[in-house]
């Protein structure tokens, strides 16, 4: 049986030339990667000895910071907010009773006076001359925005005090 | 021949397990990587850099504060010790200026003292407890010297005593104040202008704060410049006058006179 050849030009020459170069890319390849992984663990290493470093010199500063002058800064600190606290939470006393007397009737008078942080209130004991005297004192401390609440208690005629009327009110302080 | 054909791919299997199994894994295991360790680094950096402008900033309030004139107004209105017999002696010199009878006083001593430890080994910051929840800060906590006075005089030198103490250095809070009638409190019958007064009032102190770990971090570090606000409200409040009345149709400078 005759060999009939069917190819138009001559491959056999070409074929082995790409896989060469294919082979050729493939194995550059895999040492690039290699490369790459030695490049990545020499990295890793700098930087892990780096990190060691800039901790030890965190360390020494750190030491050499708490034992120095900052006790006074944090005590200062410290004492200013707790100032600054007292000041803004503290009610004058002195303003206190002055904001009572701002809004008391001249046909009042107290016999009790009795102030409460801890209820921010103020509980007093009232004489008046009537009722409406009772009814307009009431009002005159609603006027007074110092005041968040009034409290009005109980309202009798005295006779200690001359048959006027005693009566008390909780004031709640703002 | 057939060995050269397969070699290519297995070149390429080979390369692609090393990319899986030792490249990535290098560059990043979610712990010891390239990656993480960058930023770790960058972490540390960053930390030591804040310490050190922590430190320079240190040396600048520290220098502030021992030039600060008027340090003395906040150290005495909220002292380091306790100074029980200060807090006598200023109660009698008030009383006595204002012409109040003192007759009855106890400073009791705070409910619980406050120990400040001092750590024996300071730790990097940030303090951070065993789950890596960063700790509160802590600093030394404010006592009372609940102070129990009784007093007897006119309302007047009662107005005189509160505005005076109210002008003391030191910090005073009242807890409660009373003023009765002398004879509603069950004293003989007297002068009806003499009142009784019954008050607690609250002396504080505050021992030194230490800087630790855990307040390391405190804000006054982050700026050279020192706040010093709170030292001119304390003098503005000791500088208030507080009875400035306009008697209209309402309003008595005396509460208690009929």
């Amino acid at each position: 049986m005759p060999n009939i050849n069917l190819a138009t030009e001559d491959i056999t020459k070409k074929n082995p030339n790409a896989m060469g170069t294919g082979l050729i890319v493939s194995i550059v390849i895999l040492i690039l990667v290699f490369v790459l992984y030695g490049a990545l663990l020499i990295t890793n290493r700098v930087l892990s000895s780096k990190i060691e470093g800039v901790k030890g010199e965190y360390d020494i500063e750190y030491n050499k910071f708490l034992a120095g002058n900052g006790n006074e800064i944090i005590d200062f600190k410290n004492r200013s907010d707790a100032a600054e606290k007292i000041i803004a939470e503290n009610k004058s006393m002195a303003d206190v009773l002055s904001q009572v007397e701002k809004s008391i009737l001249p046909a009042v008078y107290l016999t009790s006076f009795k102030y409460d942080k801890s209820k921010q209130m103020i509980s007093i004991n009232c004489i008046g001359d009537s009722f409406q005297t009772v009814a307009k004192q009431i009002l005159s401390f609603k006027q007074n925005n110092y005041f968040s609440g009034v409290i009005p208690g109980r309202s009798s005629i005295s006779g200690k005090e001359n048959n006027k009327i005693s009566f008390s009110i909780d004031l709640i302080i703002k | 021949m057939k060995v050269k054909i397969l070699l290519m791919p297995l070149i390429i299997v080979i390369v692609v397990a090393i990319s899986i199994w030792l490249v990535y894994p290098t560059y990043s295991n979610g712990s010891t990587g390239v990656k993480e360790n960058y930023t770790k680094f960058k972490d540390e950096q960053t930390k030591l850099t804040e310490l050190l402008g922590k430190s320079e900033n240190a040396n600048s309030l520290s220098s502030q504060i021992s030039s600060l004139s008027e340090k003395d107004v906040l150290y005495n209105f909220v002292p380091v010790e306790k100074k029980e017999e200060e807090i006598v002696n200023s109660l009698i010199n008030l009383a006595s200026t204002s012409g109040l009878l003192l007759f009855d006083e106890m400073v009791n001593q705070p409910a619980k003292e406050i120990q400040v430890v001092e750590e024996p080994v300071p730790a990097p910051v940030p303090a951070l407890d065993a789950n890596g929840v960063t700790l509160p800060v802590t600093m030394s906590k404010m006592q009372n010297l609940k102070t129990e006075i009784k007093l007897a005089g006119s309302y007047e030198k009662i107005k005189d005593f509160l505005t005076s103490l109210g002008k003391l250095n030191r910090s005073n809070v009242f807890e409660t104040l009373e003023i009765s009638k002398s004879s509603s409190a069950g004293q003989p019958e007297a002068d009806s202008n003499i009142l009784l007064i019954s008050a607690a009032v609250n002396f504080n102190v505050l021992k030194n704060t230490k800087l630790n770990s855990s307040n390391i971090g405190s804000s006054i570090l982050d700026s050279p410049n020192l706040e010093t606000k709170v030292i001119s409200d304390i003098k503005s409040q000791k500088n208030a006058n507080n009875f400035q009345l306009n008697i209209e149709q309402t309003g008595k400078s005396n509460l208690f006179q009929p």
